[in-house]
């Protein structure tokens, strides 16, 4: 498990008195085990790694967003519309939620000033669009963007004629 | 909401619910006013009696119980009637040019029995009036036919008997007359003398040809009668001669200053009508010498200012003793405080002496509803008592049209026919009913609940959004009231009236005709329907139709009510007059004058060329008629000064068009001439503006102008299914004329149809096709909003070039389908709000297509909706007596051809076909056979989705269209009780729960264990 310094020695627990408490003044001694000594930088790197992995993880689930987008045809229907609700908001959220996300990434070791992950987390907000603008593109196929002026004909208003023919 | 919303919601929706609903309110069957002589008819064998009634368009017969029509057929406008006649189980019509056609029917079913073509129609000679040269006579079971003026045929069981024709081509024949051994013909010869020639009845061969003895005279035709005499009126002088074959005929003179003989159907057993100059009319009878007896004299029929003229009538009773009817109508005869104005006298043969004898009676005809007796068909049947009486049955035919069955001296029923025959259009009205009435604080609390949320209607103008506000809170004040009187309402229709009360309500409204005989109808349009009253303008069967008014326009003028324009025929000439009708009373103003006749408000002498609405100005609900004399003199009605005072403010903006209308005929060019109205010296004239030559040649005439309805239009354009729009071409000002004309280069004949700006005169668009050869042009057309159709017949040959060139191609009836739209797709040029005389009000993309269509039209017309949110359907009166409406869907000429794209199936376009198909779907008259439509009359109702539309000609027939579905009524299948009933069910059951709930949820927290 990332981040844990210590390893457990469960061979010295095997035995079924374990459980009782030590005697006062004594003191554990670990026969065998050997504490590893982490270094930070090697450490912070990894971190910094693992931070990319998640900076692009959104885009991972596109392919197949976009296919079962593309299957689902440009017919108005409820799977359709959750799909695109989720891709929607689900990047709005991830991105609210961008610093808890990315905490456990912080180097320990912090020497320059600045953010230390900004770089990942800009890709991570970018990414997170991506899913945004299959969902806009879907919309788009499904016509629900007004962008023709089809969409905006119930706004136009004329006046009368300056002229008056009788009929 | 985006307008796609809607239009994708709608895609989602089953098909089935957007099917548009027509539905039939009332069918009045009609015939027409009678024109040719009634018979009452009794059926040999049948014991049933039917009345023959027509004139030139249709015949028919009536069953003299209840006068329903039992049969009749219709006659093409070139194929008119000429004469009936009955005879035991036959009933024969004459009908076409000089009679070209022969029909037998059944009388008291109206199966046809046999149809001959006498002669082609353009053969034959023709005589004024149409029946002279014609002639129709049974003899027994056989029937003796004169047509076309020279040839004569007997028809008996088996058809045609013989048929003789003169070997002189030059003799024509103007009237038939049989006996039952012998035809005699009545001639006349090139040097326009009369012959009487004989042909034998049983081999049609020719016995004799004399000329006739009398001295010549080209005034009067002579009568022939029983035993072989004629007779005829001479300078005062009554003439008769024998007609027998052989022997030397002396003519015989009968003293008397006689003017004129009336044939009253006796002549087979020689008996006929004359009237001395003085009026008195005489009942004369033939002798065998061939000389005349008066047998009879009617008293007071002599010309007294009291009494109008006299109609007579003659009939046989069963044991074939011939009478004499006469019936006429006096002025001052008052009896026992009712009025019986009309008198009978009946002069039956036989009797004490020989000398006959005479009954009579009053009747009470309404001489102010119907106008005066024109007509009379007589049935005498004889009493069962001794000694035996005649009981006389008789059958009027009125000046406005009217057929009366009286029996004695009661009325059996009318039939206002008068309603076969409309002018001048049609004017529809609100009816006016008293709300439902609220308690008096309650309504006061209310306030206006007739408009709750504010004076706006969805058509209105478009306000800024700050305006709205402003409007919607200064109404805000009425919101208690207005919830207060939902309420009330939501409560009171608690017992289910399945929206029919209020339907109806929404659908009731009052429609005004007038007939070419001068009486007006108002109509009401629920379904029980039927005259609310009706009124003669003028006077009505007055001698040489003096005091007649011919209704040249009838309208719905805001501010005023109904207008009826129309020429009043007076002794110094013809004016044209105006009424003003209240439409829920018929109160007409001005009042009737001193005799009870309303003569209308005269606005000028001579004719009216044309009268339209000038729409209120905006401060007032008041529109004015705007009148243009045949000199384009400008007259307004009503001409108060508020009124003069719009006119002359917007004079100068105010434009109309007419046909160029020459004195010299021979100049004859299809022309617009536009004019602006200018005032001038608190009076307006018409300046000329523009004259536009629609057609290339000279030779031409402009058959049709027709000034489409305007209405509101709620889409400005169409969307595509790329969502760019079409903005639809919306110039207010566009008129369509029908032409023709013959081409300067091919000298063919063309037809065309234009669309022209009567503003600026300019062509919008025009079409031409080639006119059928052998047939009239016969294009209609119709313009709606951006949307013309026209419909021709194509005989093969309709001009257009086809690409293969391969010959003939197929005939039949076609019809475009044109919509114009400002430019392509997302082109504005805002053509709605533009002035005619910018650069780009002609600017118009027209985009068309033509499909085969299945059947003639005989009328069409457009829906028309209060807001114009509906579409629009074409409605259309076909060859079938049928009234169909065709939806834009259909009549689309963007329906792409072959497989649709998603993005046209996106427009819900269909797939191009090339007929319509004949679907009886759209057929709004179901299976009533509405016979002889005209004109087709539209108009909004209160309800968005439904239009009323009322199809006259000869019958009347109203109908209900939602052409996109009733989307705004609820079904029958509503239940308004239930759904009350689940509500307060809820609200009982939320009121009972909840306090249980909250305990219980108390108790929990209280008890529970955690």
């Amino acid at each position: 498990m990332p981040g844990t310094p210590t390893f457990l020695e469960y061979a010295t627990l095997s035995s079924k008195w374990n459980s009782v408490a030590s005697p006062p003044g004594f003191t554990a001694v670990s026969g065998g085990t050997v504490k590893r000594a982490v270094d930070p930088v090697k450490y912070d790197e990894l971190k910094s790694k693992r931070a990319w992995d998640l900076a692009i993880s959104p885009a991972k689930t596109l392919p197949m967003n976009a296919f079962m987008l593309y299957m689902s045809g440009s017919g108005v229907q409820i799977f359709s519309i959750t799909s695109i609700v989720m891709l929607l908001f689900s990047p709005f959220k991830a991105i609210s939620g961008l610093e808890k996300a990315f905490a456990p990434f912080l180097p320990t070791a912090t020497a320059s000033s600045g953010d230390p992950l900004f770089l990942q987390k800009t890709v991570y907000m970018l990414v997170n669009l991506l899913p945004v603008a299959l969902a806009l593109w879907k919309c788009q196929q499904m016509g629900l963007i007004p962008t023709g002026t089809g969409d905006w004909l119930a706004f136009e208003t004329r006046g009368t004629a300056p002229e008056l023919s009788l009929r | 909401m985006l307008p796609s919303i809607p239009l994708l919601l709608l895609s989602l929706l089953p098909v089935s619910l957007a099917l548009p609903s027509y539905s039939p309110i009332w069918h009045r069957p009609l015939l027409g006013p009678p024109q040719t002589p009634s018979q009452i008819h009794r059926v040999p064998g049948e014991n049933k009696t039917v009345i023959l009634a027509g004139n030139r368009k249709v015949v028919g017969g009536l069953n003299p119980g209840d006068g329903e029509i039992v049969w009749r057929q219709m006659h093409e406008e070139a194929d008119p009637v000429l004469r009936h006649a009955s005879s035991g189980r036959l009933t024969a019509t004459l009908s076409g040019p000089s009679g070209s056609t022969l029909r037998l029917y059944t009388p008291h079913t109206g199966e046809l029995v046999l149809e001959v073509l006498l002669h082609l129609p353009e053969e034959g000679t023709l005589f004024t009036p149409g029946e002279v040269g014609t002639g129709l006579q049974f003899v027994g079971e056989d029937l003796m036919v004169l047509s076309g003026g020279n040839a004569v045929r007997k028809i008996g069981a088996g058809g045609v008997e013989w048929v003789w024709t003169p070997e002189n081509a030059d003799e024509s024949y103007l009237k038939l007359y049989a006996t039952p051994s012998h035809v005699h013909l009545l001639g006349i010869d090139p040097s326009s003398k009369h012959t009487h020639t004989v042909l034998s009845l049983s081999t049609g061969e020719l016995l004799s040809s004399s000329p006739l003895a009398f001295p010549h005279s080209s005034k009067a035709e002579p009568l022939m009668l029983h035993p072989s005499v004629a007779l005829e009126v001479q300078d005062g002088k009554l003439l008769s001669v024998s007609l027998a074959l052989h022997g030397k005929h002396k003519v015989h003179t009968l003293p008397g200053h006689w003017a004129s003989l009336e044939d009253v159907g006796l002549a087979p057993q020689g008996y006929v009508i004359a009237l001395k100059e003085d009026g008195a009319a005489h009942v004369l009878r033939a002798t065998p010498d061939g000389a005349m007896e008066s047998v009879w004299e009617f008293s007071e029929s002599k010309k007294a200012a009291h009494y109008t003229e006299s109609v007579f009538a003659g009939a046989l009773d069963k044991t074939g003793a011939p009478h004499v009817a006469r019936v006429y109508w006096t002025h001052s005869l008052n009896l026992g405080n009712k009025l019986r104005k009309g008198s009978f006298n009946l002069w039956s043969a036989g009797g004490v002496g020989g000398q006959g004898m005479v009954t009579g009676f009053t009747f009470p005809f309404q001489t102010k509803v119907h106008g005066t007796m024109k007509d009379i068909a007589l049935e005498v049947g004889l009493s069962s008592s001794t000694p035996v009486k005649p009981i006389p049955r008789f059958l009027l035919h009125t000046s406005t049209g009217s057929l009366q069955l009286w029996q004695d001296d009661k009325l059996q029923w009318t039939r206002d026919e008068g309603l076969g025959d409309l002018v001048g259009g049609v004017a529809w009205a609100d009816h006016e009913e008293q709300p439902i009435a609220l308690p008096g604080s309650l309504a006061a609390a209310i306030g206006d609940t007739a408009s709750p949320m504010g004076d706006r209607g969805v058509g209105d103008a478009p306000e800024p959004l700050v305006a709205k506000w402003e409007r919607q809170l200064a109404s805000a004040w009425r919101l208690p009231g207005y919830v207060l009187s939902f309420l009330l309402r939501f409560v009171e229709s608690v017992v289910p009236s399945e929206g029919s009360a209020q339907l109806s309500h929404a659908l009731h409204k009052l429609v005004l005709v007038a007939g070419s005989t001068g009486k007006i109808w108002a109509l009401d349009t629920s379904r029980k329907g039927g005259v609310v009253w009706d009124r003669i303008l003028g006077i009505s069967g007055a001698e040489e139709n003096m005091g007649k008014v011919d209704v040249q326009k009838v309208l719905s003028v805001g501010g005023v009510g109904w207008v009826v324009i129309g020429h009043r025929n007076d002794k110094d000439g013809i004016h044209t007059a105006a009424w003003e009708i209240v439409p829920s009373t018929g109160a007409i103003y001005p009042p009737p004058g001193r005799e009870g006749t309303t003569n209308g408000l005269t606005l000028f002498s001579g004719r009216l060329l044309d009268a339209f609405i000038l729409p209120s100005d905006g401060t007032s609900q008041n529109e004015t008629v705007v009148l243009i004399s045949q000199d384009k003199g400008i007259y307004i009605f009503p001409d108060d000064a508020g009124r003069v005072a719009s006119l002359s403010h917007r004079a100068k903006q105010v434009y109309f068009s007419l046909p160029l209308s020459l004195p010299d005929v021979t100049f004859e060019r299809a022309t617009l001439e536009g004019f602006a109205i200018i005032p001038q010296h608190e009076s307006f004239v018409a300046l000329q503006t523009f004259a536009t030559h629609l057609t290339p040649s000279p030779k031409s005439e402009l058959l049709q102008l027709i000034r489409p309805h305007r209405g509101p239009v709620a889409s400005l354009g169409r969307v595509m299914g790329n969502k760019k729009t079409l903005y639809k071409y919306l110039n207010p000002h566009l008129v369509v004329a029908l032409t023709e004309h013959l081409s300067a280069t091919d000298g063919g004949e063309w037809c065309g149809v234009h669309v022209v700006d009567e503003v600026s005169g300019a062509v919008v668009y025009e079409a031409s096709v080639r006119k059928p050869s052998g047939r009239e042009c016969g294009i209609s057309a119709v313009l709606a909003d951006n949307w013309l159709v026209w419909h021709f017949w194509n005989d093969g040959n309709s001009g257009a070039v086809v690409a293969n060139g391969g010959g003939m191609r197929t005939k039949g009836w076609r019809v475009v389908v044109v919509e114009l739209y400002e430019g392509d797709a997302d082109e504005v040029t805002r053509s709605a709000e533009l002035s005619s005389m910018s650069v780009n009000s002609t600017r118009v993309h027209a985009i068309s297509q033509t499909y085969g269509f299945p059947s003639a039209w005989k009328a069409v017309t457009t829906t028309s909706t209060k807001y114009g949110i509906t579409l629009k359907d074409i409605v259309v009166a076909n060859d079938r007596s049928q009234i169909q409406a065709y939806p834009h869907a259909i009549l689309d000429p963007r329906r792409p051809v072959g497989k649709l794209t998603s993005e046209q199936k996106e427009e819900l376009l269909i797939p191009f076909d090339s007929v319509i198909p004949d679907d009886p779907r759209r057929t709004v008259s179901q299976n009533i056979q509405v016979m002889g439509t005209t004109r087709l009359s539209t108009t909004p109702t209160a309800l968005e989705s439904t239009t009323l539309l009322l199809a006259s000609g000869v019958d009347l027939f109203l109908a209900r269209l939602s052409p996109s579905s009733t989307f705004d009524i609820l079904s029958d299948s509503f239940n308004k009780t239930q759904l009350i009933l689940t509500i307060i069910g809820l609200i009982a059951g939320i009121a009972i729960v909840r306090p249980i709930v909250e305990s219980k949820k108390v108790r929990q927290r209280w008890y529970s264990t955690t």
